[in-house]
């Protein structure tokens, strides 16, 4: 049996696609509330400065920790986007299993 | 010019679809993330437990000499034990690139931390450098679960 691509492509886009529109706004999500709470600690620190409770080496450190912690997020927000990717790859792969295993005559997928 | 340049751009995409199915075949689902791991989320969750609790002593004893770097610099190697471990741990599993960096940024916050400590003087910890280093520390915890929590992709845990 042949295959029709343009149909097997369409199916693994359908099934893909919704996931990844899904879990987009979820990934930002996380990523804007933890960047909000660094730059709330970052504005702190400013305060605390002009304000001389620290000196400006200790500014700096508790600057590089908040820098330390947006990668983090970051790390963190690649981690979720590879997962979504993941699923979406599965589901697409999913919707196509049927007809690839009919047309090889085998248990191909 | 090679045969496969050569090829219609439609058998090209017949080809490479061919290809990934094949290599895709038998291997059940695809994985680009490592599996979630009790431990990492156990060991982070104990972490901050205790970094937290140690955060805020310090805190409450800042100004005394309990509470200066001196009485109290033994804490720090444990504590970067214990994300040593998990560290240890992460690097074994293969695809677990964000989990190791972002073990290796929580090591280096810790770092950071005891220099603050060290810098307070008689001072110690006092609340104006602890709470946004404990904020920080916070994040990177939060973030580390929630990429752990998120590999378990919609299993309920064991």
């Amino acid at each position: 049996m042949a295959l029709d691509i343009g149909q097997l492509a369409k199916d693994m886009f359908n099934a893909a696609f919704p996931i990844l529109k899904a879990d987009a706004p979820e990934i930002e999500n996380f990523a804007v509330g933890e960047f909000q709470k660094i730059a709330q600690q970052l504005a702190t620190i400013e305060l605390s400065l002009a304000k001389q409770e620290i000196n400006t080496e200790q500014a700096q450190i508790l600057v590089e920790m908040q820098k330390s912690a947006s990668r983090v997020v970051l790390l963190t927000a690649k981690g979720l986007s590879l997962l979504t990717v993941e699923k979406a790859l599965n589901a697409a792969i999913d919707a196509v299993k049927s007809a690839v295993n009919a047309a090889a005559g085998i248990a191909f997928l | 010019m090679s045969a496969f340049v050569e090829f219609p751009k439609r058998s090209r995409l017949i080809v490479l679809v061919l290809a990934l199915l094949t290599l895709l075949a038998g291997c059940g689902p695809v994985r680009l993330v490592s599996p979630y791991d009790q431990v990492i989320d156990e060991g982070v969750t104990a972490f901050h437990t205790h970094v937290t609790a140690f955060v805020g002593k310090m805190e409450a004893l800042a100004g005394k000499p309990e509470g200066s770097y001196e009485a109290n610099k033994a804490s720090y190697p444990d504590l970067n034990a214990e994300l040593s471990s998990l560290k240890m741990r992460a690097t074994q599993t293969p695809l677990n690139d964000s989990t190791v960096k972002s073990l290796d940024e929580l090591i280096g916050n810790v770092e950071q931390l005891r220099k603050l400590h060290d810098s307070g003087g008689d001072k110690g910890l006092f609340p104006a450098l602890a709470d946004p280093a404990l904020k920080a520390i916070d994040v990177q915890c939060e973030s580390i679960l929630k990429l752990e929590i998120a590999k378990r992709r919609g299993e309920e845990p064991k």
